[in-house]
């Protein structure tokens, strides 16, 4: 009989943690498979139908005015690349060179280093004397050091390296002692390598959020040849009629709505195809240092 | 191995440096350069470098100093101005206006952000300061002084209603006398006027099928502002129209009473048309897309002669327009665009004399406003009825599209009035406003901006959020089915009552009292 009531609740268990995923993933996907529908859907269909989960009369034609006026877009890929692209591979950098030294048992201020980190994840400076900062003392409106600086040396990432970092055999490290190897010789030939996984999970998390980062653009960028394809999609979004209008005939009678949503998909689709090619290292990286063995 | 680490340790450095040395073109404030913070309606950008360059070699071959013009997107403006001024970073002037959000001009003026410029203004911009009338300036003062140049507009408003001359004709060939005279003599309502030409729209298949009326045939977006406020000629006094406490501008008696608008009559038979609409079907539910193209009534926003240009220009037909009620002169109508010179700037005579340039010189202004010929516009030719109804040949200039700088804010600069004749404008454009604007009722309300205190603030703040939703239900049409005006209006007002409306009016009206004291 308890056997019986056990593999009932675990039925049960399984069948709601299953229909919640698929509530969850049907929340999550919805939204972009309406923005897709939208973006193909000619403008008779928009008028008569509004937004739809499919397509009811297919059209190319809000594509075809967004490759028409394609320079902004272009420009703000570029600014995106190089944002995300240079500013992965500096922060991973040195948030590794943080998180090394903290891995190391024997390291003095190991602890105070650590709490001074974690400090600064549960306390924000805030907007303003942030923009004080930024504008008056660093000066750094408008360039790219604005959009890569800040978000170096994340106190979770940090953490996340030093705890793949802790779980390397520590024999390994003494052995090329003994052999003469420097300390920052075994960093980058001994830990980097056997942290793959964990330093792959942070590029991706950290690329993301380079990608994803529009608040940064939007209160220090007000040069609009620097605008990354977040504030140029949040521009579009909210001028779409005028946008339209300074396309004239080239918009044609093709709906602003269908035209931004075109748009969107564009600016998305790039980091979704990185973020599905590598995203089997966000779930391995995640779970280091789970289970001890 | 050293070598390895020297080289990427020398990388991150190199990084640091480009990273650092891109830093260094921000700037602070400098005598010989005006940092000019100008505001975009939205549009492309992509030769706002071109602009920029051409603008400051042109002021500097006329006064003989640079201008950097740093351009905000109407959709970030009021945020970024708003942290400008709070972190005090260095600009020499900007735009702003009595409806910007969060930064409107007489409380931003009060909290000491900008620089008195009253006696420095008849010096340095005699032009501006000569050719617009006292009661402008009156309007301008923030406790009896001026703290911004006012922009030249319309600023006598009255509620505008563009009609689809297709309609227009259809409706008088019905037999129906829809003209500005039959409108003023008879006391034509906007009501009635929408109504029949809404019906008239529902029931002609080529536009509705199966009477079904399309998608953004009218828009009642604004109509709170251009019709609810203008028709009936309240005046806020300075403050955002939406909150509670406005005065009957052209009551007969007891013109300063401050009291709610929104439980006046006027307000009642407001929210009547505006169900009406959605409940008649000439605003169709449900649908999210806006089109343009469809829109045959329009509500202008204001009565403005020359805006059925913009309004071809937008949805590619023509329109006749229409006046309700008569013009009125308020602080808010007028300080709706004003530039003014920040508390910090080393500048105020570039500043002044640079706008006063502005307001004389036609071809630096339409630089900055429009852009450069052939690459932003061209010149072209085409034939309007004039003043007479005879027909005749004229000059305008047409829009490139896709051009690389249409920044759709030739208002919020010294004068509109400089800016090349559009299609469809009137040769006189310039004349009849600036004749609406002279001839125009003044307010008794005029000059006064309340600055509410701390706590009455924060009342005003949270009426103005139950208004909101109210008014976004009425205009959007998601009020509750089966609802009745006066129960929408009784809701509205128990909501405001136990949001401190008693203490918002109390206080705007011993304010005002003491205004009109000292007056």
């Amino acid at each position: 009989m308890k056997s019986k009531n056990k593999i009932g609740a675990s039925f049960a268990f399984d069948f709601f943690n299953v229909l919640w995923m698929v509530l969850f993933a049907l929340f999550c996907l919805v939204p972009l498979v309406i923005m897709i529908s939208a973006s193909f859907s000619s403008d008779e269909a928009l008028q008569n139908y509004g937004y739809t989960l499919f397509v009811k009369d297919w059209s190319i034609n809000a594509y075809k005015v967004v490759f028409a006026n394609v320079n902004p877009l272009l420009r703000a890929y570029g600014v995106s690349i190089v944002v995300t692209g240079g500013g992965t591979l500096i922060n991973v950098f040195l948030t590794a060179l943080i998180a090394y030294p903290l891995s190391k048992p024997h390291f003095k201020f190991k602890n105070a280093v650590t709490i001074m980190l974690l400090i600064t994840m549960l306390f924000s400076p805030g907007m303003v004397p942030t923009y004080i900062l930024i504008t008056q003392y660093l000066k750094w409106k408008n360039t790219f050091a604005v959009m890569i600086i800040p978000q170096i040396g994340m106190t979770f990432y940090i953490i996340l390296l030093r705890t793949f970092f802790s779980d390397i055999p520590k024999e390994i490290g003494e052995s090329a002692k003994m052999d003469g190897c420097s300390a920052f010789r075994e960093f980058l030939t001994i830990t980097v390598p056997l942290s793959l996984p964990a330093l792959a999970t942070c590029s991706i998390l950290v690329a993301l959020s380079y990608w994803n980062d529009w608040g940064t653009a939007y209160l220090y960028v007000d040069d609009n040849r620097m605008w990354n394809v977040q504030m140029l999609m949040i521009n579009l979004v909210q001028q779409a009629q005028e946008w339209k209008k300074n396309l004239g005939q080239l918009a044609g009678n093709q709906s602003s709505d269908s035209i931004v949503m075109a748009t969107c998909i564009l600016g998305t689709l790039p980091i979704m195809g990185v973020f599905m090619a590598l995203q089997k290292y966000i779930v391995k990286g995640m779970t280091v240092g789970a289970v001890k063995g | 191995m050293k070598r390895l680490a020297a080289v990427i340790i020398a990388g991150l450095i190199a990084a640091s440096g480009v990273l650092g040395m891109a830093a260094c073109s921000g700037g602070s404030g400098s005598s010989d350069t005006v940092r000019y913070i100008v505001y975009t309606g939205g549009g492309s950008l992509d030769g706002a470098v071109r602009i920029k360059n051409k603008v400051d070699e042109y002021v500097y071959e006329k006064l003989g100093f640079h201008v950097e013009l740093n351009y905000l997107p109407y959709t970030e403006y009021s945020t970024k101005l708003g942290l400008m001024l709070n972190t005090n970073e260095y600009f020499d002037m900007c735009y702003i206006g009595s409806l910007l959000t969060g930064n409107p001009y007489s409380l931003r003026a009060s909290e000491g952000y900008f620089k008195d410029i009253t006696d420095d203004l008849p010096k340095y911009a005699p032009d501006i300061y000569n050719s617009l009338s006292a009661d402008v300036w009156q309007a301008a003062k923030v406790n009896g002084k001026i703290y911004g140049v006012v922009n030249e507009q319309i600023f006598a408003r009255s509620t505008g209603v563009a009609i689809d001359k297709e309609v227009v004709k259809a409706l008088r060939d019905g037999g129906y006398d829809l003209s500005q005279k039959n409108i003023d003599e008879n006391g034509v309502t906007y009501i009635e006027v929408i109504n029949k030409a809404m019906e008239y729209i529902k029931g002609n298949p080529e536009i509705s099928p199966n009477g079904k009326v399309p998608q953004s045939t009218l828009i009642l977006g604004n109509a709170y502002d251009d019709i609810f406020m203008q028709n009936y000629s309240f005046d806020s006094l300075g403050t955002s129209s939406a909150y509670p406490g406005v005065i009957r501008a052209r009551a007969k008696e007891n013109v300063s009473a401050v009291i709610n608008q929104y439980e006046t009559e006027e307000f009642k038979e407001f929210v009547t048309f505006c169900m009406s609409m959605h409940e008649k079907g000439y605003i169709p539910d449900g649908k999210t897309v806006d089109i343009t193209e469809n829109q045959r009534v329009r509500l202008t926003g204001t009565y403005q002669p020359g805006c059925e240009s913009d309004l071809y220009t937008q949805v590619g037909r023509e329109f006749e327009l229409f006046r309700f009620g008569t013009p009125m002169l308020t602080t808010n109508n007028v300080t709706s665009s004003v530039t003014a010179i920040s508390v910090n700037s080393k500048n105020t005579d570039k500043c002044l004399k640079l706008l006063n340039l502005l307001y004389t010189d036609k071809t630096l202004y339409n630089l900055l406003a429009m852009g450069e010929e052939r690459a932003e516009y061209n010149w072209t030719k085409g034939e309007m009825e004039n003043a007479e109804g005879v027909m005749e040949e004229y000059d305008y200039i047409e829009y490139i599209p896709g051009n690389g700088y249409s920044i759709y804010s030739d208002w919020a600069f010294p004068t509109m009035f400089n800016a090349y004749r559009k299609i469809y404008q009137p040769a006189d454009m310039a004349e009849q406003i600036r004749k609406i604007n002279r001839e125009a009722f003044v307010s008794v309300g005029n000059g006064f901006a309340f600055v509410p205190s701390k706590s009455v603030a924060k009342y005003q703040s949270d009426c103005g959020r139950e208004i909101d939703i109210a008014i976004k239900q009425l205009l959007n049409g998601t009020f509750r089915s089966g609802i009745t005006a006066e129960e929408f209006v009784n809701g509205l007002n128990e909501k405001l009552k136990t949001n401190g409306l008693d203490k918002i009016l109390a206080e705007k009206q011993a304010k005002f009292d003491e205004f009109l004291a000292e007056k």
